[in-house]
């Protein structure tokens, strides 16, 4: 086996020289549940790892019009956080339902992201939050709306020598909410077979002012349902409108059949959680958000 | 191969050990210390068999990275127990017949010391959620449910 170079920096003007010096060579540690695995599994051995657990980057914290939330915050953590709980519920939910306990206390958030399963929980949530990432480089810093993050099954926008250090979330306000909802093949300790993140604005009319979709397991990268989004903006919300908009989104979605579920189940399941995640984060039926 | 040392507590003692960057807990723990109560399941983190306790949380330790225990806290279950004087988890897993084979017993007690230490007086249900990413393969898990719920009875 080869040798394997292993850096802890104290500081993330380290990190970032490393990254810079190193490159693609450098896989970074941050939780290590996926590049731990890969590694046990021979999947993947790295030239060399950075871990980041020295660099103070597990925060959850309003300031002004974000939430801001570092890259390295651990899934219990957030699943945990009064703040996300009630102003970025979705995200809260999301990070609850990954895994397990003891692998919650280990993966991050920022980790959740890079992996870039199409399948993520916290993807899913973040994604349909309309979050941005925060990436850094030696040479400054760049914002990129989760949107435009994912370039396909684990792979990102992500350069050499940049490394995520914050996710910002804009919280909900009074008449917003967010839900999260995942089918897995069972309860817990599971891959989504199918991951749906609503959030969405009302006035005190009940008019829709803002809808965010987003449905996971269902095409190479997360989705965001856009056409669904601009259909219900400005429309009283409904149960007609999100009928509507969950059969938009059954037709958007290229699922493929795979261990986990087929592609005929990926649009049955679809229909029903993005119906339930719109009603749930509108609290149409008293739900969790 | 180049070794590097790391330092850390174990059951309460500093410990000192050289190894492989890539070594990860797990392997440390059963290879280089001859510490054999984590069991090797999957590696995948999946299982569960090797869950210990590191600053006061459950960890799968086979996804942890050796290396990056270093100046931490490690507890395993020979640091909560002894057979003279064991833990009252240790004694309502064995009243309640909580273990049949025993592979997956450490890390299940580990998984439900972590979770009584932050919620001494768990629901059912919440229990279940606590050992959710352990498997047994023997007991059905009611054995085991029993048994937590009976030993943080004793416990308040």
């Amino acid at each position: 086996m080869k040798d394997v170079q292993y850096f802890v920096p104290a500081t993330l003007d380290e990190a970032l020289q490393l990254l810079d010096k190193y490159g693609a060579g450098l896989s970074v540690l941050a939780g290590g549940t996926d590049l731990v695995r890969d590694m046990n599994l021979e999947f993947k051995i790295p030239d060399g790892i950075l871990w980041i657990g020295k660099l103070a980057l597990e925060y959850i914290v309003e300031d002004g019009d974000f939430i801001r939330i570092g890259a390295a915050t651990r899934m219990q953590t957030a699943a945990n956080s009064g703040l996300l709980q009630k102003k970025a519920s979705a995200v809260a939910r999301a990070a609850g339902k990954l895994a397990s306990p003891p692998v919650r206390s280990l993966a991050t958030l920022g980790g959740n992201l890079c992996t870039a399963s199409p399948a993520a929980d916290c993807g899913c949530a973040l994604l349909g939050m309309g979050a941005e990432v925060q990436l850094t480089s030696k040479n400054g810093q760049r914002i990129v709306p989760l949107e435009a993050f994912y370039l396909g099954p684990n792979s990102t926008v992500i350069q050499p020598g940049e490394l995520m250090t914050e996710i910002r979330v804009r919280p909900q306000v009074d008449g917003e909410g967010s839900a999260y909802e995942k089918i897995g093949r069972r309860q817990a300790m599971t891959l989504a077979v199918l991951n749906t993140t609503s959030r969405v604005k009302l006035d005190s009319n009940g008019k829709c002012l803002a809808a965010n979709i987003a449905v996971g397991a269902a095409a190479p990268t997360l989705l965001r349902i856009k056409t669904a989004e601009k259909l219900l903006v400005g429309q009283p919300f409904t149960e007609e409108a999100v009928q509507e908009a969950a059969n938009i989104a059954v037709q958007e979605i290229k699922p493929i059949d795979d261990v986990h579920g087929t592609i005929w189940y990926r649009r049955k399941v679809t229909r029903v959680l993005v119906e339930r995640t719109l009603r749930e984060a509108a609290n149409m039926n008293g739900g969790n958000n | 191969m180049i070794k590097y040392p790391i330092h850390f507590t174990l059951n309460g003692d500093p410990v000192t050990v050289k190894a492989p960057a890539t070594v990860n807990l797990l392997t440390l723990l059963r290879d280089y210390l001859n510490v054999t109560s984590v069991k090797f399941g999957c590696e995948q983190g999946n299982c569960g068999a090797c869950t210990l306790i590191i600053d006061g949380e459950a960890v799968n330790s086979c996804l942890v990275l050796a290396h990056t225990v270093e100046g931490r806290e490690v507890t395993t279950v020979e640091g909560i127990g002894t057979q003279d004087n064991p833990h009252p988890l240790q004694v309502a897993f064995t009243e309640h017949y909580g273990a049949q084979c025993g592979f997956c017993t450490p890390g299940m007690i580990m998984a439900s010391k972590s979770l009584l230490d932050h919620n001494p007086h768990p629901t059912r249900e919440e229990v279940v959620n606590g050992i959710v990413g352990n498997v047994c393969r023997c007991t059905g898990y009611n054995k085991i449910i029993e048994a937590v719920l009976a030993a943080a009875e004793k416990m308040s």
